[in-house]
């Protein structure tokens, strides 16, 4: 039923996307065809995949070592309380601030090559996580921890399977969120560093008003959002599957 | 069950309160004066209305928290966190992200590893959980939630069941149910019981011996032992003519309580009917 209804949704969407490419100025909307054709001769020239190679490395680079990263320190803030009040105002702080501010300053310390970009990638996604994993932690329930000391357990085992599970459902909304930001500092890694992969490619066409390609590029980086969000919609899932039975 | 042991100088008492005291900070005490000795196999309830310091007698005879003044003694020696007692909570405190098996095995840490689960699935099967094994709390009604905390306290094999208003939440029916298997339970089983609760009539069915507690601060009033044979099931002690004298006087003492507790929803409310 819901598969039905997305794939209505996908036919109402190219119909009026058909319709405002007949309607729309010439050389704004490109028809559905002149996109297709578009993206054909990008694949076959192998221009999208370098592009698709360039930013996934990054995006998943800068991804995967913000979970990571994330997920200690915010272990690290909640578990010692005197060390999370010292630094949470000054996260949160940090996770406020736009982080294209902090561009050049990359760029002066890493330069304008690949770890640069991840670098900004890493910088986005790492605050959601922080936060998240922090609030997880630190909201563990009181009642259950409760119940764990009257069976004699001591910290660690409370910590593992008390606090830590607790603390999961916590963790997966900060991975959607890092996901998000992740690949939108992707494509702002690419612009404002060396123009390469699928940023370099969308600055390249939107200046240049090849509108077919534009178009081509901008799908594509949907869908790597509609994948990575799915994968993670997965993966609460299976980690908290404990919840909706 | 050992109720026989409950009156005999013999033994050494299982769990002892001498001249004991609790306060959290600065303020009145949560308990005071508390002067008290459980025999072996006796099942003794706390009997009080909200804040008289039921819960903290239990969290003491735990360990969880350590008397202010005084002293508590299990089997002689300061109670220690996990040892020996077990303890029920009214709101049941499973692990939502473990399995009913699961929640027993991780009680159990003493055990080897292979063992917990052996121990795990047996004291399932004794209480009647052996098909929800393998499911998570959230898909458990209250009744199955509670006989689960309830197991997941037995497999301990506790000198010392401490039960703080186990039964409170569940629907009156599930009640009625749960107070019968316990009693079935602990007669298959001999334990030492402490059992809080604000139910008059649950704990006239349960206890050996009632401690009635009054609040602010919380301390013992009247230590009353009941006089109903000590097969409940066999033969309901709400037949016996004793029990609705001593359910009319627990009634009338803690609705005195209640109305002159100036802490209480119900203070003053009935000084017009009422002669002193």
């Amino acid at each position: 039923m819901t598969a039905l209804s997305r794939i209505g949704v996908l036919v109402i969407f190219f119909m009026a996307w058909a319709l405002a490419s007949v309607y729309a100025p010439r050389g704004i909307i490109p028809t559905p065809e002149a996109t297709l054709q578009a993206a054909q001769r990008l694949w076959e020239s192998g221009q999208l995949w370098t592009a698709l190679g360039d930013s996934l490395t990054i995006y998943g680079t800068g991804l995967g070592l913000a979970a990571l990263a994330g997920t200690v320190i915010g272990v690290l803030m909640g578990a010692f309380r005197p060390l999370g009040r010292a630094l949470d105002v000054f996260v949160y702080g940090l996770a406020a601030t736009p982080r294209v501010a902090f561009i050049p300053l990359i760029i002066l310390l890493l330069g304008l090559g690949v770890e640069a970009k991840t670098f900004i990638v890493f910088l986005g996604a790492v605050m959601p996580v922080i936060i998240n994993t922090y609030v997880g932690v630190t909201n563990a329930d009181s009642e259950l921890i409760e119940m764990a000391r009257s069976t004699g357990a001591g910290g660690m085992r409370i910590f593992a399977h008390v606090i830590l599970p607790g603390a999961v459902p916590f963790l997966v909304v900060g991975l959607r969120l890092a996901a998000t930001i992740g690949l939108i500092n992707t494509v702002v890694a690419e612009l404002y560093t060396a123009v390469r992969g699928l940023g370099g490619l969308l600055a390249l066409y939107g200046n240049t008003f090849r509108m077919a390609e534009y178009f081509v590029i901008v799908m594509t980086l949907s869908l790597i959002g509609v994948i990575v969000t799915e994968a993670l919609r997965l993966l609460e899932n299976h980690l908290v599957r404990w919840r909706s039975s | 069950m050992t109720f026989g042991l409950a009156h005999s100088m013999v033994s050494e008492p299982a769990l002892r309160f001498e001249a004991v005291s609790k306060s959290y900070g600065a303020g009145e005490p949560a308990v005071t004066g508390i002067d008290l000795s459980v025999a072996p196999g006796e099942f003794v309830v706390f009997l009080g209305p909200s804040g008289c310091g039921k819960t903290t007698l239990l969290s003491l005879s735990a360990g969880l928290i350590k008397p202010t003044e005084g002293r508590v003694l299990l089997a002689g020696a300061p109670p220690v966190p996990g040892q020996k007692t077990a303890m029920v909570f009214q709101s049941f405190r499973l692990l939502p992200w473990k399995t009913a098996r699961d929640n027993i095995t991780f009680a159990l840490p003493h055990l080897p590893p292979a063992r917990r689960r052996e121990r795990a699935d047996e004291i399932l099967g004794f209480v009647g959980l052996s098909r929800v094994a393998d499911i998570y709390p959230g898909a458990l009604s209250g009744g199955m939630k509670q006989r689960l905390a309830l197991a997941r306290a037995l497999a301990r094999e506790p000198d010392i069941l401490l039960m703080d208003e186990p039964f409170a939440s569940l629907d009156a029916q599930a009640r009625e149910l749960m107070q019968t298997e316990l009693l079935q339970l602990t007669t298959k089983r001999a334990a030492t019981v402490l059992f809080v609760t604000h139910s008059v009539d649950e704990a006239l069915l349960l206890g050996d011996r009632i401690f009635l507690m009054s609040p602010r601060p919380g301390r013992i009033v009247e230590t009353i032992e009941l006089p109903f044979p000590p097969d409940r099931l066999s033969e309901d002690p709400r037949s016996h003519p004793e029990f609705t004298r001593l359910r009319a006087h627990l009634w009338d003492s803690l609705r005195d309580m209640v109305l002159n507790d100036p802490g209480s929803d119900f203070y003053g409310r009935g000084a017009g009917e009422r002669v002193s």
